[in-house]
């Protein structure tokens, strides 16, 4: 389970996260929704370790991603497609990262294969289109067959059969008894492939249930511009001494 | 899906293993290493062609300083602030593309990460170093041997130790000195060229400050530290310090810069 726990984060004296609490249980694909600025990648970015809370805390079956035995192995992470090196090769990235997580290098043709990049994995990653550096990284997130995952909009760039390759890949990950967190815009996609539904605007928790709850007879993009254009004002808070 | 298997818990060494595939496999690195390393030598091959084998051994002979060993150095002055662009780019450059997100994944115990990138920096500008004097030997004693002039021998104590010591320790230090400001700033050039400036500082400055600073200031500085450790220092001149003083100082130098880089590297936001 991904357990994110009264989370709270100043940037200087703009409070960007408000408290923020919910789960990502096993067994179920969690979608975490909200406008742009909301504070979702913030979010993700603090349960990886990259920036700290104020408050709170995020939590992988109880434990904090940098206080894992083995992080790489317990949790696959895809933030940014262009944040991948663009100097190195698919493999080469693959290998780096496998060796420093320690984690058997037989997996990188494993991966390669699953994401169907194989062919272009001796290619440098600068001369990649977004769909394959989506994949890649994918690539790198499933390196360690992690019992969850925690994915930033990782549907941006796939075609119409690659949106539906990564549906049918992170639901059979939940089916598994694996956690997934996904971030994404696509709202049509996450009707066909969220059990859980999160949304939040403002660094606020809006909404947080099952689908079909959160929905509540009307469709998810209904319910989900609802929810974040009547969000309520944000009062300032102090931040809090460290 | 192929289960991964069991495996061990990733501690220090698989960080460091990383950070090799890393540096092999990142030919801008490559690159810049050998530019150091064509610099160093290079330029004294220039020097030699250039002024010949007389000039060569009037230097060597009656050197600034009074160092014969002084020769051996002419193209590493310059090659070790070029490898300080590789020590500084292999932090600064995790930050360039973002890519220290992914490393940060891999080795989320941030410290190390550091420890590992220093590790590599030091032992490759210590390797390096070794591999530049003995090259630059070779090049210069060559020279003045086909000339006839008498040459250095490798079998002196006082010149092994400047040879294993002088430009190696220049190398490891200055490289480490700049790549922990790197992972303060984030950024290659303003740290190689903050640390530059601020190596010459003290010395630029003496001219128009009273006596007493040039007779005591630069010679704490990390240069003429190691210089008197390699013993290239004249006893009794400014820029000396006897090894056993200049050994702890050199270390005092490192461990503040490593603190300040490890305290900055391991809270800020990534």
């Amino acid at each position: 389970m991904i357990e994110i726990r009264e989370l709270s984060k100043f940037y200087g004296d703009r409070q960007v996260l408000h408290g923020l609490s919910f789960r990502a249980r096993a067994g179920e694909v969690t979608a975490f929704l909200g406008p742009n600025g909301a504070g979702k990648s913030t979010t993700l970015r603090i349960a990886l370790g990259l920036a700290a809370a104020d408050s709170g805390a995020v939590t992988f079956d109880g434990e904090a991603y940098a206080r894992l035995a083995r992080p790489a192995a317990t949790v696959g992470s895809l933030l940014s497609p262009e944040f991948l090196p663009p100097h190195l090769t698919g493999r080469q990235h693959l290998r780096w990262f496998a060796a420093a997580s320690a984690l058997e290098p037989s997996r990188i043709s494993v991966v390669l294969d699953v994401v169907e990049m194989a062919q272009a994995a001796d290619r440098r990653i600068g001369d990649y289109s977004l769909g394959m550096r989506q994949r890649l990284g994918l690539a790198c997130a499933l390196l360690g067959d992690p019992s969850h995952l925690v994915l930033d909009e990782p549907v941006n760039g796939l075609d119409p059969a690659g949106v539906r390759w990564l549906r049918d890949l992170l639901a059979g990950f939940a089916e598994d008894g694996r956690a997934v967190l996904v971030s994404s815009h696509l709202l049509s996609e996450v009707e066909l492939l969220a059990d859980r539904v999160v949304v939040i605007s403002e660094g606020r928790l809006l909404a947080d249930g099952p689908l079909a709850d959160v929905t509540a007879g009307t469709n998810l993009e209904e319910q989900y511009l609802s929810l974040t254009e009547k969000a309520p004002q944000v009062e300032k808070s102090e931040r809090p001494e460290r | 899906m192929v289960a991964a298997g069991a495996a061990p818990a990733p501690g220090l060494r698989h960080a460091l293993a990383g950070e090799i595939v890393k540096a092999r496999s990142s030919r801008g690195l490559r690159v810049i290493l050998l530019v150091a390393l064509l610099i160093s030598v290079g330029l004294t091959a220039l020097v030699v062609v250039g002024g010949g084998a007389s000039a060569l051994h009037e230097r060597q002979t009656a050197g600034e300083a009074g160092s014969p060993y002084e020769v051996l150095f002419f193209g590493p002055a310059l090659g070790v602030w070029a490898y300080t662009f590789f020590a500084a780019h292999f932090v600064a450059g995790e930050f360039h593309h973002g890519m220290i997100t992914y490393s940060l994944a891999a080795v989320p115990v941030r410290h190390r990460l550091l420890i590992s990138k220093l590790i590599i920096v030091a032992c490759v500008g210590l390797v390096a170093g070794v591999a530049i004097s003995l090259v630059n030997f070779g090049i210069t004693q060559g020279a003045l041997l086909s000339a006839g002039y008498p040459v250095l021998s490798l079998g002196d104590p006082a010149l092994v130790r400047v040879v294993l010591v002088y430009v190696p320790a220049q190398m490891a230090v200055w490289g480490t000195i700049v790549m922990s400001l790197a992972a303060v700033l984030r950024s290659t050039a303003p740290s190689v060229v903050v640390v530059f400036l601020g190596s010459l500082l003290p010395v630029a400055v003496a001219p128009m400050l009273p006596a007493v600073w040039g007779e005591s200031v630069p010679r704490w500085m990390p240069g003429a530290l190691i210089e008197s450790v390699a013993g290239l220092a004249v006893p009794g001149s400014p820029g000396y310090l006897p090894p056993a003083v200049a050994v702890p100082v050199l270390l005092i130098w490192l461990v503040v810069f490593l603190a300040i880089a490890l305290r900055t590297f391991t809270r800020r936001d990534a």
